[in-house]
C-alpha cells in the first residue's frame, strides 16, 4: 500500500506563500510582476512537494498551487472556452469559475504545464492528476455558438481533449488520475452513468499507463459501485468518510482493482477530525482478502484544502504512518 | 424615506485604501476614515441605500468567531486567491456584546441617506466554520440563529432600516434548505425593519423554490453572469422567468462582476443586464418596482479602489439610463 493526497494542497501559512499571495494581488491590481509570480509558484512546489514527501506521502502529486480551483482549470489551456461567472457545485465555500464552451475544444498548449516539471525534480515519482471529463462536462454550459450540441457531444469532446494530451507523456507516467466527485455527488441526479465505461475505455485505451479514478463527496449505491469497478483502470479511489457503508459493498464485490482508500477526513463537511491510526488500520486489514492492499492508496476523502495547512501536515503524517504500519 | 425607481445599492465591502492595514474586526482612525471616504463616494456617485464598506475586516466570518472567543483554525481557500480564516466552534455559542452594531452606528452617523445594517447569516457562520461542539447540524445553526437575532434586534435599536443578512452559503448543502429558512427566521421574525438576505455563487436552481418563501422582503442575488449568458442558455433566469421571484418579494439584482481581473463593464452592458433582468423579473408594473440595482457581491474581491468605484459609477449610470428610457 502506498500514501497519496488528491486535490489542491493549501497554499498559504508559509513565508513563500505569503509572497506569492501579495504579488498575485498587485497583479490583479496593475502594478505586479508576473515573472516574479511565476518564479514564485515554482519555489511554492518545491516546499509543498518537499513537506508532502517528507510528512509521509509516498505518491504526490505537484501541488496545484497555481491553479484557480481543482475542476476547471485544464481548460486554460485550451480554445473554446470562456470562464464567465463562478458557482459553488458542491457543498463547500470553494468557487469554481463556469465554463462556457463556445468553440471547437482544441489544446493551444500543454495541460500539463512547467510545475508538474519542477515538483518531478522534487521527487521522481509525481503522479498526474486532472478533473474528470464527467465532472467537468456536468459543470460546463454551452453556448448558442457551441458546435456541441448536448452534454454527450461535449463529455467527447473533453475525453479527446485528455487523450491527446496523455498520448503526449509517454510511458513513464507513474500514474495518471482523474477525480470524478459529480458521479456521486450528493443530492445530485446520477442518471446518465451508462455512458462513463465506454469513454473512459476510449480516454485510456493502449495508453499502457497506471490510471486511477477518484470519487468522493457522496455515498455509493451498489449500481454506482458496479459501474465504477467496471471502468477500464487500475484503481478506484472511495469515500469513506461520506458513505463507511461503502466498506460492506466492497467486500460484496471483491473487486480486481486497487482502491484509493479515502479514510483520512478532509475537513470537507466542517468537522475537524483526529483519526485513530489503530482504528483504521483494523478497517484495512479487515478488508484484507477481499480488495489487493499492495495495489492500493490511502488517502484523504477530498482536497486537503479544506483545512489549514498545519492540520494538513498532521492529516498527511497520519496517512504515512498507517501506510507503513500497513505494509510492515 | 422614500426611494427611487430601481434602486441602487451596495453589497457590503469596498477595497481596503493603502492606510488601511490588517482586519482588526472593529473600528479604528483608519478604517474610520477609509469609511467616511467611502459613504462620501457613494454620496456622489448618487447610490441609495448605502453599505460602509466593511473596511474593519477581511472576510465576514472572523469578526463573529473573535466576539464569541473561538479559537481560529487558520487560512483556508475559497478561490484562486482568496481566503478566509475557519474559526473553530468548540463551547456552546454564547453572545458577549455587539459585533457589528457600533460599525453601523458609525456609518449611520456620516450620512443622511440610509445605510445597510450588516449580518452573517447563520447557515453561512454554520458552514464556514469547524464545528467540534455541537455535531449536529440543526442545532449549530439553530444556535448561529439565535446569536444573528440578538445582534439584528440591536442593529435595528440601533436605527438601523435596512437589515441584510448575508447567506452565499445558502444553496452549498441544497438538501438543507428547510434548516437555512428556519435559521434565518429565527433571525428576522418580530423585526421592523426592512430585511434582505445576499446570496452569490451559488447553484441556485437547486434551491429556486425555497427563495420564494425566504423569511426575508428582500432577496439580492448574484446575476450577472446570468444575465449575460441570457434566457437561452442561463437554466436559473428561465426558472425565474417561469415563476418571477417578484411575485413574492423584492429582488436586488446584481448587475455588476465583481470577480478579481474582471474589466470595468461599459454602461451598455449595464444597459444590457438591466433589461434582461427585467424581462425575467418584471412581467408587470407591480414587479417592475420590486427591483433594486446592486453588484454581484461585495466589492472587496477586485483587489483595485479605482476598478471598484468605477464599477459602481456605471451602475449607477446604467440605472439612470433604464430608470429615463422606462419614464416611471
Amino acid at each position: 500500500m502506498k500514501s497519496t493526497i488528491i486535490g489542491p494542497y493549501p497554499r498559504v501559512d508559509s513565508q513563500l506563500a505569503d509572497c506569492l499571495r501579495r504579488e498575485q494581488n498587485n497583479v490583479y491590481r496593475g502594478s505586479g510582476n508576473t515573472q516574479l509570480v511565476k518564479k514564485l509558484m515554482q519555489d511554492l512546489t518545491r516546499e509543498v512537494v518537499r513537506e508532502m514527501v517528507s510528512t509521509g506521502i509516498d505518491l504526490p502529486h505537484y501541488g496545484f498551487i497555481d491553479v484557480h480551483d481543482e475542476l476547471t482549470w485544464p481548460l486554460e489551456y485550451v480554445n473554446g472556452v470562456e470562464f464567465v461567472g463562478m458557482k459553488k457545485v458542491f457543498h463547500t465555500n470553494t468557487h469554481y469559475r463556469v465554463a462556457l464552451v463556445n468553440g471547437s475544444i482544441k489544446s493551444r498548449k500543454p495541460i500539463i504545464n512547467d510545475l508538474y516539471g519542477v515538483a518531478s525534480e522534487i521527487h521522481p515519482e509525481v503522479k498526474l492528476e486532472f478533473p474528470g471529463w464527467y465532472t467537468m462536462a456536468k459543470h460546463s454550459v454551452l453556448s448558442g455558438k457551441s458546435p456541441y450540441k448536448n452534454f454527450v457531444d461535449l463529455a467527447e469532446a473533453y475525453v479527446k481533449l485528455f487523450r491527446e494530451e496523455l498520448l503526449k507523456c509517454g510511458q513513464n507516467v507513474l500514474l495518471v488520475q482523474f477525480n470524478e466527485p459529480s458521479l456521486i455527488a450528493y443530492g445530485r441526479e446520477h442518471n446518465d452513468l451508462e455512458m462513463v465505461p465506454e469513454l473512459y475505455k476510449r480516454l485510456l485505451v493502449d495508453l499502457n499507463v497506471p490510471t486511477a479514478v477518484w470519487t468522493y463527496y457522496g455515498v455509493y449505491s451498489p449500481e454506482v459501485l458496479d459501474i465504477l469497478f467496471s471502468l477500464p483502470v487500475d484503481i478506484v479511489g472511495l469515500d469513506f468518510v461520506w458513505d463507511p457503508g461503502v466498506e460492506r459493498l466492497l467486500k460484496e464485490r471483491s473487486p480486481d482493482k486497487g482502491i484509493g482508500f479515502g479514510f483520512i477526513d478532509s475537513g470537507d463537511r466542517g468537522f475537524i477530525v483526529q483519526e485513530d491510526s489503530h482504528t483504521i488500520i483494523k478497517k484495512l486489514k479487515g478488508l484484507e482478502g477481499y480488495v489487493d492492499l499492495e495495489r492500493s492508496f490511502l488517502s484523504p476523502n477530498a482536497s486537503l484544502e479544506h483545512l489549514p495547512r498545519h492540520l494538513v501536515r498532521q492529516k498527511i503524517a497520519l496517512i504515512g504512518e498507517i501506510t507503513r504500519r500497513i505494509r510492515e | 424615506m422614500s426611494l427611487p425607481f430601481l434602486p441602487t445599492t451596495g453589497v457590503g465591502s469596498f477595497p481596503k485604501p493603502d492606510y488601511v492595514v490588517g482586519s482588526i474586526g472593529y473600528l479604528d482612525n483608519n478604517s474610520k476614515r477609509a469609511t467616511q471616504e467611502f459613504i462620501r463616494l457613494q454620496e456622489a456617485l448618487g447610490i441609495d441605500v448605502l453599505v460602509d464598506g466593511e473596511f474593519y475586516r477581511g472576510d465576514m466570518v472572523t469578526d463573529y468567531v473573535r466576539a464569541l472567543g473561538f479559537p481560529l483554525a487558520g487560512w483556508t481557500r475559497s478561490y484562486d486567491n482568496r481566503f478566509w480564516r475557519k474559526g473553530i466552534v468548540d463551547k456552546p455559542l454564547e453572545r458577549q456584546g455587539t459585533i457589528q452594531v457600533e460599525q453601523f452606528r458609525y456609518a449611520q452617523g456620516l450620512t443622511k441617506k440610509p445605510v445597510k445594517g450588516m449580518l452573517t447569516g447563520p447557515t453561512t457562520l454554520a458552514n464556514w466554520n469547524f464545528d467540534n461542539y455541537y455535531r449536529e447540524r440543526e442545532a449549530l445553526v439553530f444556535a448561529w440563529a439565535e446569536i444573528i437575532r440578538q445582534e439584528a434586534f440591536d442593529l435595528e435599536d440601533s436605527g438601523a432600516k435596512y437589515i441584510q443578512v448575508d447567506e452565499p452559503a445558502i444553496a452549498e448543502r441544497h438538501w438543507e434548505t428547510d434548516l437555512f429558512k428556519e435559521g434565518l427566521r429565527i433571525v428576522t421574525e418580530g423585526l421592523r425593519a426592512y430585511t434582505i438576505t445576499h446570496v452569490c455563487y451559488g447553484d441556485f436552481p437547486l434551491v429556486y423554490s425555497s427563495l420564494v418563501d425566504l423569511p426575508v422582503d428582500q432577496i439580492d442575488i448574484e446575476l450577472s453572469s446570468e444575465l449575460d449568458l441570457g434566457l437561452e442558455r442561463s437554466h436559473l433566469l428561465r426558472m425565474m422567468k417561469e415563476n418571477p421571484l417578484t411575485q413574492y418579494k423584492d429582488v436586488a439584482v446584481g448587475v455588476i462582476d465583481v470577480r478579481p481581473g474582471v474589466a470595468v463593464e461599459d454602461v451598455d452592458t449595464i444597459v444590457r443586464r438591466i433589461y434582461t433582468a427585467l424581462e425575467v423579473l418584471a412581467p408587470t408594473d407591480g414587479a417592475l418596482r420590486r427591483i433594486w440595482i446592486g453588484p454581484d457581491c461585495g466589492f472587496r474581491t477586485t483587489k483595485d479602489h479605482h476598478v471598484a468605484y468605477l464599477k459602481n459609477k456605471v451602475m449607477v449610470e446604467g440605472t439612470k439610463r433604464v430608470r429615463e428610457s422606462l419614464e416611471i
